[in-house]
């Protein structure tokens, strides 16, 4: 299996005069999984297309184990792309679908009758290769997608927001199909998603995409604990972003009623609150509920800050809406700092 | 919507009256085609196939004209109608809205203005059949353009385009694989639409045919003024029995925007 | 390199045309302003106040809009029935055959019914003694061939609005109060509104131009395309045929295009790249 590198060098692309992608600059490792992340109408559809050869870049340059792809088009770059939509051709069957590719490369029978048992057992799709398209599931034409992509022995594999179209309930279950077909497979692979959960899940490293530029670029865990910037904090942890006094030299008031330690010397401070840090103490900020949603043996309870944003954390038990609770930080939780 | 509804009762009402009143005429038709003598009523004298027979050896020749005829406009239809399709579903340029607009020619202007116009410009093409083959494409051509242009820009068949495109396919190797086979329904159902509008064309056919060049409505319309009733309800029969069949499959194809001359 | 590309996937459209279509038309209009040498529009003012020719104007309008309105009326509440009412499909193929004949069958089906040796005179002749409602040849004849074969047109572009009325919507306006009646003029009605006009516009623009459902059933009653063909083939006078004609395709194109714009036709298939 091949494992080509990616290289993204400040790429640019502008729709009818509207920036989609903005001077983007990343590198994917070879056999490396990273998920392109960020809400709707962020361009990271349109990244793929970039990657793909689907579409050109104004600015920047678009490497494909090194070399530039300027001149190469969609048909020759052997890059796998998978849409939301999967595309399969329905008017073939399964396993026609599969070999599609190695039938435009004219491949030689013997071939693909190995490569294809080969797509069947690695996606698991075994017993489905005379099947026709209509008559498959969401999972089971996501799978034949992938397989698909995977026949031609591709250098990178592009999949957009594969998991959307699935029903919710099953979308967990066919997320760690996935991953273990992925890893297994080890393809370099760029996968793009709107749901953050499913970004820190899967990937090696995770970019963060927000109007068409780079928020940030980081394994999962340094998203999560170093975000940098008020949206990646935000969109990543759920974390409610709000402005620290300093108090004095070692301590910062965060909201009235909840001091920290944090030493330093500027005026105020950005920190960043998650709610995984946070709980409902005997002590601490008195702050109204607004509502309190169960989630199977724990509660999310929303609160509202003084600035009237949201701050959300768990309890074990109900909170009345409308009175208030004490919010503390949970001890030994060290708060996150944003760079200004 | 309960079938006890009054919206369900008028509607059912209309509906069975207005299946009646198209249908009617069809047995009608029959009993003519196959009475002795009409005028003496239906089937007096017996149940006689005569008609039927005189009438096909009248327009055998004729229907076999037709057929050529729907045919060669059919091949011309899809020479000029699936390059122009394609640019007009998939690229912008000035004065593609009104190009599109042309779908509609054939109800907009009458066959017989055409027709007089397509005589007094080309007269010599007259002889020989031209200007009926012409006449025939352009009421026919906007239909094949008409249903090709809208599933050429569906978003899901471009979609398999590209993705064909990036599992190694060329331009050709996506028209011969993708393209193609996802266009079959609508190119069976635009070429059942040609023959049969074809067939059926008489509005610009009356200037434009030969004594040598008849199509077959031509022919059923001097029966009508001048012939024997039965020999034309036969004929009529005849007809029918060519044209019907095309229409049913049309509908189960589903790609019926069909509009001909009144 | 792209731009020759496409420019010579529609030439040969372009060039049928230029050669058929415009030049056709333009031939039509030369040919009717220029008589005996002269640039003139006498024929257009002579057609529009010669009373043979303004009968035939009145009639055809007369037949255009009385079968229309009468089409509109049956196949308004016959495609909502065959949309949303019991899965009766027989009933959608049959009112779709008629789809396929030209318009000088459907004279010759009228004739078999109503004319002199008709069906229904000779039902009523059995009956009564009298030969009576032979009147294929007449005004009413003519309008029950339009109307026949406005019926399947009509019902088609009725039946993929009606597709379009939500049940929902329906419901909610039952429970909030509407009577069947008021249903029928405060949902649906309004809902169908630009389908209604559009099939007006198909309709007329058809039952202008109709030719041989006329041609078929005319014994005297004149119609405009039937001038036109008299013009030319009986009178010899193409300047005439040509004004006639060129009239005719202006006024079938107003009321498609006008009727049509009133109802927010979309021209059709304008697709987005």
């Amino acid at each position: 299996m091949t494992r080509a590198s990616l290289g993204l060098e400040e790429v640019t692309f502008a729709y009818h005069q509207q920036l989609v992608v903005q001077n983007i600059t990343l590198d994917v490792e070879p056999g490396e999984l990273v998920v392109i992340v960020g809400p709707s109408g962020c361009g990271k559809s349109t990244l793929l297309r970039l990657v793909a050869g689907l579409l050109m870049p104004q600015q920047g340059r678009v490497l494909i184990d090194g070399s530039d792809t300027r001149h190469v088009p969609p048909h020759m770059r052997r890059v796998g792309w998978v849409p939301q939509s999967y595309a399969l051709f329905d008017h073939l069957n399964v396993a026609e679908n599969i070999l599609f590719g190695l039938r435009m490369q004219k491949a030689s029978k013997s071939k693909r009758a190995a490569r294809l048992q080969e797509m069947l057992e690695l996606c698991r799709i075994s017993e489905l290769a005379h099947r026709s398209i209509s008559s498959l599931s969401g999972g089971q034409r996501q799978r034949v997608a992938v397989a698909r992509a995977l026949a031609v022995d591709p250098q990178l594999l592009l999949l957009d927001e594969p998991l959307a179209a699935l029903d919710p309930q099953l979308r967990q279950a066919i997320r760690s199909d996935l991953e273990e077909l992925l890893r297994s497979s080890g393809v370099t692979t760029l996968f793009v998603t709107h749901d953050q959960s499913e970004a820190l899940a899967l990937a090696d490293r995770v970019a963060v995409l927000r109007a068409g530029q780079l928020e940030q670029f980081d394994t999962p865990e340094q998203l999560w604990d170093a975000p940098a910037s008020r949206f990646v904090a935000e969109f990543v942890s759920g974390a409610a972003v709000v402005q620290a006094q300093r108090l004095d030299a070692q301590q910062v008031e965060i909201i009235p009623g909840l001091v920290t330690l944090l030493p330093g010397d500027t005026a105020s401070v950005t920190l960043a609150l998650r709610p995984v840090d946070l709980e409902v103490a005997a002590h601490g900020a008195e702050l109204p509920v607004v509502s309190c949603e169960y989630s199977g043996g724990i509660y999310a309870i929303t609160c509202r800050l003084p600035d009237g944003k949201a701050l959300r954390l768990y309890h074990h038990a109900r909170a009345v809406i409308g009175e208030k609770v004490p919010v503390a930080l949970k001890p030994g939780r060290k708060v996150v700092t944003l760079p200004v | 919507m309960t079938a006890s509804d009054p919206i369900s009762r008028i509607g059912r009402f209309f509906a069975w009256s207005a299946a009646v009143l198209v249908l009617g005429p069809l047995p009608v038709l029959l009993a003519v085609s196959t009475s002795p003598n009409w005028q003496r009523g239906p089937w007096v004298g017996g149940f006689t196939l005569r008609w039927l027979i005189e009438a096909w050896e009248r327009i055998a020749p004729i229907v076999s004209f037709s057929v050529q005829l729907a045919l060669i406009v059919l091949l011309i239809d899809f020479l000029i109608g699936l390059p122009a399709s394609w640019v007009l579903a998939r690229r912008n340029f000035r004065g593609r809205q009104l190009l599109l607009s042309l779908t509609i020619l054939p109800v907009a202007v009458p066959g017989i203005a055409v027709g007089l116009g397509l005589i007094l410009a080309y007269p010599t093409l007259k002889a020989g059949g031209w200007l009926l083959i012409v006449g025939h494409i352009l009421y026919t051509l906007p239909f094949v353009i008409g249903s090709l242009t809208p599933t050429l820009a569906d978003a899901k068949l471009r979609e398999q385009e590209t993705a064909a495109e990036t599992l190694g396919a060329n331009s050709l190797q996506r028209l011969l694989f993708v393209t193609l086979p996802q266009l079959r329904r609508t190119l069976t159902a635009a070429a059942v639409m040609v023959f049969t509008l074809s067939m059926g064309e008489f509005n610009v056919s009356f200037f434009l045919f030969t004594p040598n060049q008849k199509p077959l409505p031509v022919e059923l319309y001097s029966g009508y003024i001048t012939g024997r009733l039965e020999v034309a309800a036969a004929a009529t029969v005849w007809f029918l029995l060519l044209v019907i069949p095309a229409a049913v499959l049309i509908e189960r194809l589903g790609g019926s925007r069909l509009r001909g001359q009144a | 390199m792209r731009r020759w590309a496409n420019f010579s996937l529609i030439l040969p459209l372009l060039i049928l045309l230029a050669a058929f279509l415009l030049t056709p038309m333009a031939v039509l209009w030369v040919r009717s302003v220029n008589i005996d040498g002269q640039i003139t529009l006498n024929i257009y003012v002579e057609s529009l106040t010669n009373p043979r020719y303004l009968t035939a104007f009145a009639n055809t309008a007369l037949l255009a809009v009385a079968s229309t309105a009468l089409a509109l009326l049956v196949c308004t509440p016959t495609a909502l029935y065959i949309e949303r009412g019991r899965r009766e499909s027989w009933l959608a193929v049959a009112l779709t055959i008629p789809l396929s004949l030209p318009g000088i069958v459907i004279g010759f089906f009228v004739i078999l019914v109503f004319g002199r040796t008709g069906v229904v005179p000779q039902l009523f002749e059995s009956l009564t003694g009298q030969r009576q409602l032979s009147f294929a040849y007449t005004f009413w004849g003519l309008l029950l061939g339009y109307f026949y074969f406005q019926i399947p047109r009509v019902v088609l572009v009725l039946r993929g609005a009606a597709a379009g009325i939500s049940n929902d919507v329906l419901d909610a306006a039952r429970t909030l109060g509407a009577s069947s009646w008021r249903l029928y003029t405060h949902v649906i009605l309004p809902t169908l509104r630009p389908a209604l006009l559009n099939a007006a516009s198909l309709s007329l623009a058809t039952a202008f131009g109709a030719f041989g459902t006329a041609a078929t059933l005319s014994r005297g009653f004149r119609v405009v395309p039937l001038e036109i063909a008299a013009a030319f083939t009986e009178n010899f006078e193409p300047e005439r045929a040509s004004a006639l004609s060129l009239l005719l395709a202006f006024v079938t194109t107003l009321s498609l295009v006008g009727v049509g714009r009133l109802g927010g036709q979309r021209i059709p298939q304008d697709s987005q790249t």
